[in-house]
């Protein structure tokens, strides 16, 4: 297996990491394509995760819109309410087939330590998750159900208290001990062979969407968008379609502006490399080198890097970049949701933002599909709090008098 | 009489310049022969909690890269036998690979450590090291394979970093029988040996196996106490002699 794509990823660890990950690496071969992890993988997928997730046509946002016809994925109907469940499965049933007894994670808004934690509890090992402290204030509602699912969850109190901040914490957790601990990765990033990994199983995505809608319509689609952060889920959309002539767009978290720490824009005209967290890739950084705070509404997006693997197909013209400002990405939750019936998570709200925007400018009779990456619920302090303000305070305040 | 060099670490711009320099004043007079700089990096992997909060104070109080040099400098002013410079790929790569390596010889730095650039060496950052001349410190770890021992001791040439566990840094260690066995296999002439030595009985275990022990998270930690910081450094340091 390659390390790079292109000039992108590697395994930038310390040599203290080395054999932790060519045990990984040779997991990967052996464990992986045999028939007790194929096995049991799908049955997980089928009777315990929810999959396959449907393909939704969206009729009345496609009458409205008056351009391509809409589908959307719903991966929000996937255990715990998003596409993280794929992979935290499939890690999680990956390192339970090494013998490994503890799991640890990081997380950001939560989805993905969630979803680890869950897969832990089902599948009988320990888990512990980190989670920067300042994260954790904002997603109250995620540790708890972290902790329901029996995960110890550690508050990072370095650096920005957030996502990248649990990352390195989970990295430093892993060099100390290593030889019965797994460290799930959420997202298609890290030191090689985790974005290999991840796509592994993250490309259900695709494969399913490209079946479905041929099944429906007999046919490929002509522009196939998802959000990304990190990029796990348009990875995982956008792999089965790569060598198919599909358009194929990346929305990234356009915040509140352009200046830094106000967006998490990695793809945009100065693109900058860096070697952080392992892997090379494009990264939101000063001029020494310096890792840039980042803002989203979205707390899945607000990350500094971008997967090595997406920012080649970006830099070689495969994959599109866009953006959605967090006034554009209230805008389409809300709409979907009326017009659709659908809540999407505030991440997977950057990609019907850019649906809004490409559906009228494309013909009748043209296909647009969109990855619903994740569900809404869990973002409802944020969206209540933004789009009814007086009201949801007035009920925050009854509920902590009770 | 000890029979083995100290390698003292400091992270620059901690707790904020004065001190800084003032404890590079400390290690001089406390008669520390070689002297470790790092360049605060804002996700510094390999570091355990004490050197990473010390560099995010650092970088708050607004460190910039550049500034390493007057800290280089003030050491190099001091005497020390040798000056290292230790930070972060990133850090390095943005500088860029060659032009960082041809600076930091010219103004006769020993050597550089740079833990998450790995041995395969994709950037070509030890053999640019060894085409310029200057020292580039391979880290080694106690679970190294032979098969990576010797890509190691390839890259190295003569230098090499040993941390003495798995682990980050800062937390202390035991050094041991194995600790001294992992050492000699190396086979490197030049072993600078740290992780968690905070005392004098640590240093002495590790001479004739190390050229150096290097103190590190004990001399930041003593700096962190608010107290003066020329004192602190001195008391920490000379628990080590």
């Amino acid at each position: 297996m390659a390390r790079y794509f292109g000039t992108f990823g590697g395994q930038y660890v310390g040599e203290v990491l080395k054999p932790a990950l060519f045990e990984l690496e040779r997991a990967m071969t052996e464990i992986l394509p045999g028939s007790e992890f194929r096995r049991e993988y799908s049955h997980l997928l089928r009777s315990y995760a929810g999959r396959p997730t449907p393909l939704c046509r969206a009729d009345n946002l496609t009458r409205e819109l008056g351009g391509a016809e809409i589908y959307i994925k719903l991966e929000g109907l996937a255990q715990t309410g998003a596409h993280k469940i794929n992979n935290a499965l499939g890690q999680v049933l990956l390192a339970k087939l090494m013998g490994k007894q503890r799991v640890i994670a990081e997380t950001g808004a939560g989805q993905h330590g969630v979803a680890v934690a869950a897969s832990a509890a089902k599948l009988g090992l320990e888990c512990e998750v980190f989670m920067g402290s300042a994260d954790i204030e904002r997603q109250q509602p995620n540790v708890f159900l972290m902790k329901q699912f029996g995960a110890e969850v550690h508050p990072v109190e370095d650096g920005s208290k957030t996502l990248k901040d649990a990352v390195n914490a989970a990295l430093k957790c892993w060099i100390e001990e290593s030889s019965r601990t797994f460290y799930v990765l959420g997202s298609a990033l890290g030191p090689y062979p985790y974005p290999d990994l991840v796509r592994e199983f993250q490309q259900i995505i695709g494969i399913e969407t490209k079946q479905q809608l041929s099944d429906m319509t007999g046919r490929l689609p002509d522009t196939v968008i998802a959000c990304c952060g990190g990029g796990s889920n348009a990875v995982g959309m956008f792999s089965a379609f790569l060598d198919d002539p599909v358009r194929l767009i990346a929305v990234e978290a356009g915040g509140t502006g352009d200046k830094p720490g106000e967006h998490a824009v990695r793809m945009g005209k100065d693109r900058t490399m860096g070697i952080i967290e392992g892997y090379k890739s494009y990264f939101l950084q000063d001029p020494d080198g310096q890792v840039q705070l980042t803002h989203s509404i979205s707390a899945g997006l607000d990350y500094a890097g971008i997967g090595p693997e997406l920012a080649y197909l970006g830099d070689a013209g495969r994959i599109e970049f866009a953006r959605a400002t967090d006034s554009d990405v209230l805008e389409a939750y809300s709409r979907f949701a009326s017009r659709e019936g659908l809540l999407c998570a505030l991440e997977s709200a950057h990609a019907a933002s850019e649906v809004l925007k490409q559906a009228p400018q494309m013909e009748k009779g043209s296909i647009l599909v969109m990855n619903m990456s994740g569900r809404g619920d869990k973002d409802i302090f944020i969206t209540a709090g933004r789009l009814y303000p007086e009201e949801w305070k007035q009920y925050l305040l009854r509920e902590a008098a009770k | 009489m000890r029979n083995i060099k100290i390698m003292a670490h400091l992270v620059a711009g901690y707790p904020d310049e004065a001190s800084c320099i003032q404890a590079i004043h400390a290690l001089a007079d406390a008669g520390v022969e070689i002297a470790e700089l790092q360049i605060p990096f804002s996700d510094p992997t390999a570091d355990g909690e004490v050197i990473t909060r010390a560099s995010q104070k650092a970088l708050d109080a607004g460190f910039r890269v550049r500034d390493i040099w007057r800290y280089i400098d003030t050491a190099k002013s001091l005497g020390f036998e040798e000056v290292h410079v230790m930070t972060y790929g990133n850090i390095v790569y943005r500088w860029g690979v060659r032009s960082f390596l041809e600076e930091m010889h010219s103004r006769g730095i020993t050597g550089v450590i740079v833990p998450d650039l790995p041995l395969e060496d994709d950037d070509r950052f030890y053999a640019a090291a060894r085409e310029i001349g200057i020292g580039a410190l391979p880290v080694a770890v106690p679970n190294m394979t032979p098969q990576r021992k010797a890509l190691l001791k390839s890259t190295a040439s003569e230098m090499v970093y040993a941390a003495l566990r798995q682990g980050v840094t800062g937390r202390s260690t035991d050094i041991t029988g194995e600790s001294r066995e992992f050492l000699r296999s190396l086979d490197i002439p030049k072993i600078y040996a740290g992780f968690g030595i905070s005392s004098r009985e640590q240093v002495l275990s590790l001479e004739q196996f190390a050229y150096a022990a290097v103190i590190g998270s004990h001399i930041t930690r003593a700096l962190g106490s608010g107290r003066n910081a020329y004192e602190s450094v001195r008391n920490a340091v000379e628990r080590c002699l």
